[in-house]
């Protein structure tokens, strides 16, 4: 896992490098204070050196004081400017997968995780970033510095150091590998448990209609206790690696000290060499002690970024490199045929063999029951899906040889639940022509019966909406979404007709905006209203995945076998059951 | 933040035992390095016996075995208290709004307030262990040292102290500049949680129309926003720890100016010079969490404010005297509901009556009260005027459970646990049988997704129901509801998600069920409602209609108006 992240911040490597040169530069400022320390103090205790005399190497400790606090602010800055590229970095491309997923892969149920994969994930890689991965780096360099500068004076105190060093590893694998697992599946149940508290309290009314919730407390603090103490049960093994760390070292602290004072008893080592050395042994372990304190972060870290190598990795549609685009202007004649199309992990094919056509200067009206495919049909136009078999061909071409981008450029898309981006009315209408001149895009909401209440809003089409902004009706949605989309001025128009919401007057006016832009555009039009579908040139009825019929509005009235029983003025729904 | 410290009390001998062992902690670091600093001293003396040494030797190893073990001791103390906190919290929290006037449960409901509550609760956990320790562990170094330090020098003992409580000022100083950024960084990172969202759902949107670039450029621009501001907030951090730092090394070098002409004038024996500056430079490792716990303190007051405020902005409900209801029947006098804040009331001047048995649907447009309606029959939502009677008692006099035993609600925002599909259903009856639950799921047209569920019943639902489809989770609700078996039957548009087939189905088991029970169903759907014995058109909160089917057919007005929308529908829900 970390050697995947310190891949994946490659970019920012210059950042990571000078983060851990500056610690390096700071290990050596902490060698240099040390000796300079110990010298002041040997001739002030020895050498009865008088203040006067002094002086001189105070102000340069004083020097060495302040480099030390300018370096370690330097450092943190550093790692923090690191962690900051790497995560905008992350971000940028987590966000780029996403779209690459394309509605079928990133919508629905999996929206909720992918969201916080992008935003939460990678903000939680955040302390493994700054902090964790730098102290990795420091647990190996500080060390290092610390010993050959304590080699240099005294050859026993570094072999104390190297003694302790070199078991500390084995004490970490030891312990660390028989903790690691157990606290990793803890740290996991904890977020379990934040989460259930959360979907507990958010369901109180529920449990209070049906008389539960007097009892949910009971279990609330159950729960917790239970938690407790299997967590205290593992953080008892988990922290038994710190203590050793911290055993070694101040038993070292000690050992360090008597052999100094053997040393100096000797008459083998001066008493400055020997304080220095004293002085320096916590800083020998300070660095592992600090990857101690930074566990949660490096926990986090990992449970982070495997959600986040998880989308990174995750399987999607290969960028289309096709190129090629039709001469203008094309008839675009759209032909399906023999089309299945299947989800990953469902059993039934979406569309199972489907023949169509969509002829010029049609429109076609695509009805059928809930989960006939009729959405399907649409995402394979946009090319957001490829078919199983069959071909999708605009004028002979099979779409999966176009250039995407300019097939796209064909259609104006209208959703049955359309996306308001944050910002303003303006630029959420200009969405698929940004230089629209303004003139054009009031009068495609005018057209779409957007302009009365955009102009009625405080600050007009300058309005911000949108999360944050004003909140809009579905209804006021569905208008900007179809002003949106005549004002792209492309030859074609899919729509996902929005089911009604028996607000009479806007299901009314969404009603006449849908009638008049699909007459300015051809348009392919997934009705869900009688009226919608009767004013469709042809209208063709998905089952199961297929074409059960199709033919003119009038044609399928008399002699339909699904059409008739879709309406409810046909078939008077009267008695249930 | 002395009701914050409440939530310790019951675990004050925890909390002390784990303050007392990280003071110890550090007390014997401070040995350790002093008498480690004695002992090299004198060795460089030359002592004519080694055996003088044997005292500090044998102290340093007492020291560094003393340090170790309660480290490892209060840090387990530590979380415990910080463990037992959550889980009190949690408890306490949930008792106070679950006691809450159900009216009052209903504000909360639906807004992001209970999850930024749940959130703040969480980092509440944080309050003895980040918060609350440190500085109390600095206080009593600051004193440890300056009784230590006092008998060899006294002006060195009041300079050490005193540098050790001044490293306060560069914690303040962090929270100063940190707590500016601090709303940026909350508001980018709202900004950019929008941005993800919105695109996510709108990625057809943007793929259609050409616009991924454009948006993704965006979309990293809120992203740098965001970064910018943590990187000022952890400038704060650094900079204060560089201070710390520094201020320790100074408080060192000077101690050392104010020792060395002691020493020369023979007020202080020259091995203590050593010691002396050796402890100054240790004590300061008390200071160095103080910016994280300053940074904790305020987060956590922060968030024990709005857990506070939310618990207690509500008065718990007066203990009326308990009455209780004579029979099932409902009835409705001059009912209006206003909320705060509204322009219009949400239902105006309602009379209704519901003997037992009765059956009533309540139709109009969305928005038109029909909600609010229900609402007010489970005793979430409470009248401003009039009167709502049950079994002949008026509501407010009956205890919110008698209420709701009387009725089975299936509401629009029936919540799904995050429990199995089982666990959800035997909700309506914790003690139903299997049998039961079976023939529940039955009713509710829940046999045949059962059936593809390799696990049945034990399936987990995921957070939300998130692993069934609306309609299913429709379903369960239903199913839930069927389950209990009560005497009035509340439907807030009971088929919302199904598509035609089903919806014929469920609402055939939900008519064959209200016989001889009360029905009241709120529904924008026209269908089968033939059979109501009453139905009542709601618009703008006021009844504009009402009669059987035919009357108001025959009437030509907003009912008639609907139900020719309705009929242009097609069946493809």
């Amino acid at each position: 896992m970390p050697r995947r992240i310190l891949r994946e911040a490659w970019s920012a490597r210059a950042k990571l490098f000078a983060t851990i040169l500056l610690a390096f530069a700071g290990a050596l400022l902490v060698v240099a204070q040390a000796f300079l320390m110990a010298d002041i103090i040997a001739r002030a205790f020895l050498g009865g050196a008088d203040l006067p005399r002094l002086l001189r190497p105070l102000e340069l400790l004083v020097a060495v004081s302040l480099a030390r606090a300018v370096v370690s602010y330097l450092r943190e800055e550093a790692a923090t400017a690191f962690s900051a590229r790497v995560r905008e970095d992350l971000r940028g491309r987590l966000f780029g997968r996403i779209l690459g997923l394309g509605p079928v892969g990133a919508g629905g149920e999996r929206s909720g995780e992918l969201i916080a994969t992008v935003l939460d994930g990678v903000e939680g890689l955040d302390a493994y970033l700054a902090h964790y991965l730098p102290q990795t780096a420091l647990a190996a360099l500080i060390p290092a510095v610390v010993l050959v500068a304590v080699l240099a004076q005294s050859r026993v105190a570094g072999l104390v150091l190297l003694a302790t060093a070199g078991l500390l590893p084995y004490f970490m694998i030891l312990l660390g590998r028989a903790a690691q697992r157990r606290t990793q599946r803890q740290w996991r149940l904890l977020q379990t448990l934040s989460g259930h508290f959360l979907d507990v309290v958010r369901g109180l009314p529920t449990l209070q209609l049906f008389g539960r919730s007097h009892r949910q407390v009971e279990i609330i603090r159950r729960v917790s206790a239970e938690h407790r103490e299997a967590t205290l049960d593992t953080l008892k093994i988990a922290f038994l690696s710190a203590f050793a760390l911290e055993m070694l070292a101040s038993l070292s602290m000690a050992l360090v000290a008597v052999a100094i004072s053997l040393g100096l008893l000797g008459g083998t080592l001066h008493f400055a060499q020997g304080l220095g050395i004293l002085i320096l042994v916590p800083e020998f372990y300070l660095p592992l002690r600090g990857l101690g304190s930074d566990f949660h972060a490096g926990m986090s870290g990992a449970v982070a970024a495997e959600r986040i190598f998880a989308l990174l990795d995750a399987p999607g549609t290969a960028a289309p490199h096709a190129t090629r685009r039709l001469e203008q202007p094309a008839p675009l004649e759209i032909r399906l045929q023999g089309v299945t199309c299947r989800y990953p992990g469902r059993p039934r094919p979406a569309l199972a063999g489907v023949d169509l056509t969509w002829r010029p200067g049609e429109t076609l009206a695509i009805v059928g029951p809930s989960g006939a495919g009729k959405s399907t049909l649409l995402r394979l136009l946009l090319g957001f899906i490829e078919p199983e078999s069959g071909s999708v061909s605009v004028d002979g071409v099979p779409i999966g040889e176009l250039d995407l981008d300019w097939w796209r450029r064909q259609i104006a898309y209208v959703p049955q639940s359309p996306t308001i981006f944050p910002g303003s009315v303006l630029a959420n209408i200009t969405l698929g022509r940004p230089d629209a001149p303004f003139a054009d895009v009031s009068r495609a909401a005018a057209t779409a019966r957007a302009h009365d209440f955009i102009s009625a809003l405080p600050q007009g089409y300058a309005t911000v909406i949108g999360e944050g902004g004003r909140s809009l009706s579905q209804g006021e949605r569905q208008r900007i979404a179809l002003a949106r989309a005549l004002l792209r001025r492309a030859p074609l128009l899919l729509l996902d007709e929005p089911t009604a919401n028996l607000d009479a007057e806007s299901d009314a006016a969404i009603s006449a905006a849908i009638a008049d832009v699909a007459q300015g555009m051809r348009a392919l039009i997934v009705a869900h209203r009688l009226s919608t579908a009767e004013r469709a040139s042809r209208i063709a009825v998905l089952a199961a995945g297929s074409v059960a019929e199709a033919g003119s509005p009038a044609e399928l009235r008399r002699s339909g076998l699904i059409y008739p029983g879709l309406s409810r003025s046909y078939r008077q729904w009267t008695e249930v059951g | 933040m002395v009701r914050l410290i409440a939530f310790l009390k019951p675990h004050r001998r925890l909390a002390l035992s784990a303050f007392g062992l990280s003071f110890l902690a550090l007390g014997s670091q401070i040995g350790l390095i002093g008498t480690s600093a004695y002992l090299i001293s004198r060795a460089a003396l030359r002592p004519q016996t080694i055996l003088l040494l044997m005292v500090p030797i044998v102290g340093v190893q007492f020291f560094s075995i003393l340090r170790s073990a309660s480290r490892y001791l209060e840090r387990l103390l530590a979380h415990d208290v910080t463990f037992r906190l959550l889980g009190d919290l949690r408890v306490w929290f949930f008792g106070r709004i679950e006691a809450m006037p159900p009216q009052e449960v209903g504000r909360f409901h639906g807004g992001d307030i209970l999850s930024r509550a749940v959130h703040d609760i969480d980092s509440l956990q944080d309050f003895y262990l980040r918060a609350l320790a440190p500085p109390a562990v600095l206080l009593l170094t600051a004193l440890l040292v300056w009784l230590v330090l006092r008998g060899m020098s006294a002006p060195v003992a009041w300079l050490v102290a005193g540098a050790l409580l001044l490293s306060a000022l560069p914690a303040l100083l962090q929270l100063r500049l940190a707590s500016r950024l601090g709303g940026e960084e909350l508001r980018a990172r709202a900004d950019l949680s929008a941005a993800i969202a919105d695109g996510v759902q709108g990625v057809a949107e943007l793929l259609a129309y050409g616009r991924v670039e454009s948006y993704q450029a965006d979309l990293q621009a809120v992203g740098r926003r965001l970064t910018r501001a943590q990187r000022g907030m952890r400038r704060a951090g650094a900079l204060a720890l560089a201070l710390i730092g520094l201020l320790g090394n100074l408080a060192m070098i000077f101690a050392l100016v104010l020792a060395i002409p002691e020493v020369r004038s023979g007020g202080l024996p020259g091995w203590d010079l050593a010691v002396l500056a050796l402890i100054a430079l240790a004590a300061f490792e008390a200071a160095g969490p103080l910016p994280q716990s300053f940074q904790a303190i305020a987060r956590c007051l922060g968030a024990g404010r709005r857990i506070f405020e939310l618990a207690d902005g509500v008065e718990p409900p007066l203990p009326a005297a308990r009455r209780e209801p004579a029979d099932a029947s409902i009835d409705l006098r001059g009912l209006s509901v206003r909320f705060a804040g509204a322009a219009r009331p949400a239902l105006q001047d309602i009379h209704l009556s519901l003997p037992l048995g009765r059956h009533v649907a309540v139709v109009g447009p969305s928005g038109a009260g029909k909600s609010t309606l229900i609402a007010c029959l489970t005793g979430f939502v409470r009248a401003s005027e009039g009167s709502l009677l049950l079994g002949g008692v008026p509501i407010e006099q009956i205890g919110p459970d008698d209420v709701r035993r009387l009725s089975a609600v299936i509401a629009q925002d029936t919540w799904l646990f995050n429990a199995t599909l089982g666990e959800n259903i035997r909700l309506g009856s914790p003690d139903a049988t299997d049998d039961e639950v079976t023939d529940a799921a039955e009713a509710a047209q829940l046999l045949p997704l059962l059936a593809m569920l390799p696990e049945g019943l034990a399936t987990v639902v995921g957070e939300r129901g998130a692993r069934l489809s609306g309609g299913e989770r429709q379903r369960v609700a239903i199913a839930r509801a069927l389950l209990k078996d009560a005497p009035i039957l509340l439907l807030d548009e009971p088929t919302e998600g199904l598509d035609a087939p089903t919806e014929e189905g469920v609402m055939g088991q939900i008519l064959r069920l209200a016989e001889g029970r009360t029905l009241l169903m709120a529904t924008h759907r026209l269908g089968g409602l033939e059979a109501m014995d009453e139905i009542i058109v709601l618009a703008a909160g006021c009844i504009v209609e009402r009669g059987t089917h035919r009357e108001l057919l025959g009437r030509q007005g907003l009912y008639a108006h609907l139900w020719a929308l309705q009929a242009d529908l097609l069946q493809t829900g």
